[in-house]
């Protein structure tokens, strides 16, 4: 599915001696089986901006489409388009409620009127597919690790199948190892299983590595909209709104000012970075050649 | 959530005025003082000098009368029934009726004098709620019933206890807000369904608020043991309530007020029924 926003604006709290703009003429896309990362220092809008894509907020003006029906209608069932559209909130592990891991992951199934069989079915799918194992479905939420909760939470979302799944700061506040095996969870059901998704962030590693396309987001507005090398390029302008762009390409936009060229600056993974640079090293003109031809 | 946007009751709302800088003690006592001069005037010239005075309150703390009259949309079901019942169960000389149903003259009255009462009210505290922030609040109520100690109250951990208890309305309604839309993400409804449908469904959002309320509790309990937090003995402040020169005009202000009020206000020929509710009237 697709999701297209029109001149969105986000007006918080009009009456109120400051109003604040949450939103400001936001048009874009998101979906058909892309991986787009979200990134803006804290307090730029991402969450705002995520809320109304499933119909959690709505626009002070502007409208947001799903598979170009306007989602704010009369009659149009934003509770089905919350199933389509799965979103995990940040910190999700607070939201946890029931008596047993199952029960809590079987919570959106059951609200979208599936029989208890289907409902814990797909919670089962859902555990296995964060990596949860079956002994840990009788046991309470609230006695699970960290990194184990988070994921329980996901899979309380996933069992919804969701055609697009968002995540807002997934890996907030877990440790590096933790951190690691949600990235790469959310990779996996990206490649596995289909599903778009958006991941919200501030940390650019996070997002470099895995997004096909990387929203910017800064004081209400979408900055950029573009792959993650053209938006790395621009790592001066990221630095001026509080973003700093991988090290990876901060590295080669140094390395190239300082008179080392023949080689592409907008690598982004670690790998390539190094790649790029030993090429660039020994032969310029081959790797000059070869971007010409990636390009 | 649209519907907990609308509880600016007793909030606070940020400007630069008069009223703002005032010291906390002189609006609390200036409200008590406006509330009690509302229940001592029964005379239509005494109400007009309550609205004047209701008026400057208000305009000199520039807060939008928009935004007031917004809180005071909570506390309408209220005034409806205080009206209602006062129209129609009060005795006296019959002014119109349905069978059954009586309107008195009385009635017309009372139901109109607590109409006003209860508005003149609201609007007069929600002045010193929209001026002030729960801190200083609390920390003027601390100061005023200072006088308590000595009766071995315990005046700073209650005002302790305010603070932190008001402080933590505004985070817990946002959290409540964002549990909501977690749990609406997951399909939850909490909007339809009869009402012990509803009251069902809102374990997702207690059971997970709560949770958090005891781990903020925990967490801030730590946070003031680690910082030496050890109750009022030796406590010193960091901003200490020293009265201004705004501040004896203000009260000097409110001294006029109450003295005109029992003048004008006090319909002087009827005093006695306050005291001989039998006779009079």
């Amino acid at each position: 599915m697709l999701l297209r926003f029109d001149h969105v604006n986000c007006i918080y709290d009009p009456d109120a001696s400051e109003p604040v703009h949450a939103l400001t003429d936001v048009s874009l896309s998101v979906g058909g089986g892309e991986f787009v990362g979200l990134i803006g220092h804290t307090g730029s809008g991402k969450s705002t901006l995520v809320q109304h894509m499933n119909g959690l907020l709505r626009p002070t003006s502007g409208t947001v489409f799903a598979d170009d029906t306007d989602i704010w209608s009369d009659r149009y069932d934003r509770k089905a388009l919350r199933a389509r559209v799965g979103l995990v909130f940040q910190y999700p592990e607070h939201q946890l409620f029931e008596t047993d891991v199952l029960a809590d992951v079987c919570f959106g199934p059951r609200n979208l009127g599936r029989s208890r069989e289907d409902a814990e079915r797909d919670a089962k799918e859902a555990l296995s597919m964060v990596g949860i194992e079956e002994a840990l479905f009788s046991q309470s939420p609230f006695d699970l690790s960290g990194g184990q909760k988070r994921r329980v939470a996901i899979a309380g979302v996933l069992a919804m199948h969701p055609e697009i799944l968002i995540l807002d700061e997934p890996t907030a506040g877990l440790d590096p190892r933790r951190r690691e095996e949600i990235l790469s969870l959310i990779s996996e059901l990206h490649e596995t299983q289909h599903i778009s998704i958006v991941l919200v962030s501030h940390s650019m590693e996070d997002v470099a590595r895995y997004a096909d396309r990387i929203l910017v987001m800064d004081n209400g507005k979408v900055l950029y909209d573009d792959p993650p090398a053209a938006v790395f390029a621009r790592h001066r302008e990221l630095a001026a709104i509080g973003l700093r762009a991988p090290e990876a390409a901060l590295l080669l936009s140094e390395l190239s000012e300082a008179g080392l060229s023949g080689f592409d600056t907008y690598a982004v993974s670690a790998e390539d970075t190094a790649k790029e640079i030993l090429q660039a090293m020994h032969s310029p003109q081959g790797v000059a050649a070869d971007r010409e031809g990636a390009v | 959530m649209a519907m907990l946007k609308d509880i600016t009751l007793g909030q606070y709302y940020p400007a630069d005025s008069v009223i703002h800088r005032l010291d906390p003690r002189v609006k609390v006592v200036v409200t008590l003082g406006f509330i009690v001069s509302l229940f001592v005037i029964s005379t239509i010239p005494g109400y007009l000098l309550a609205a004047l005075f209701l008026w400057l309150w208000i305009r000199l703390s520039r807060v939008p009368l928009r935004f007031m009259l917004r809180g005071m949309k909570s506390v309408f079901f209220l005034l409806f029934m205080t009206v209602v019942f006062n129209l129609f169960l009060t005795p006296g000389e019959t002014l119109i009726s349905w069978g059954k149903l009586v309107i008195t003259k009385e009635g017309v009255r009372i139901a109109s004098l607590m109409a006003i009462r209860l508005v003149f009210l609201i609007l007069g505290s929600s002045v010193m709620t929209f001026t002030t922030t729960p801190t200083r609040l609390t920390d003027a109520l601390e100061s005023l019933m200072r006088p308590l100690t000595r009766l071995h109250v315990p005046v700073h951990e209650i005002a302790m206890m305010m603070s932190i208890a008001l402080r933590f309305i505004p985070i817990l309604m946002e959290e409540t807000d964002k549990i909501m839309k977690a749990q609406m993400a997951r399909g939850a409804d909490f909007e339809s369904g009869n009402i012990i449908k509803r009251a069902k469904n809102l374990i997702p959002l207690l059971v997970p608020l709560f949770i958090s309320a005891f781990r903020r509790a925990n967490d801030l309990a730590m946070a003031m043991e680690a910082r030496c937090y050890h109750g009022s003995e030796g406590r010193t402040r960091m901003k200490p309530l020293v009265y201004a020169r705004r501040d004896r005009a203000a009260y000097l202000l409110l001294l006029l007020y109450l003295v005109l009020s029992v003048v004008i206000g006090r319909d002087l020929l009827h005093l006695s029924s306050l005291f001989f509710p039998g006779g009079g009237v």
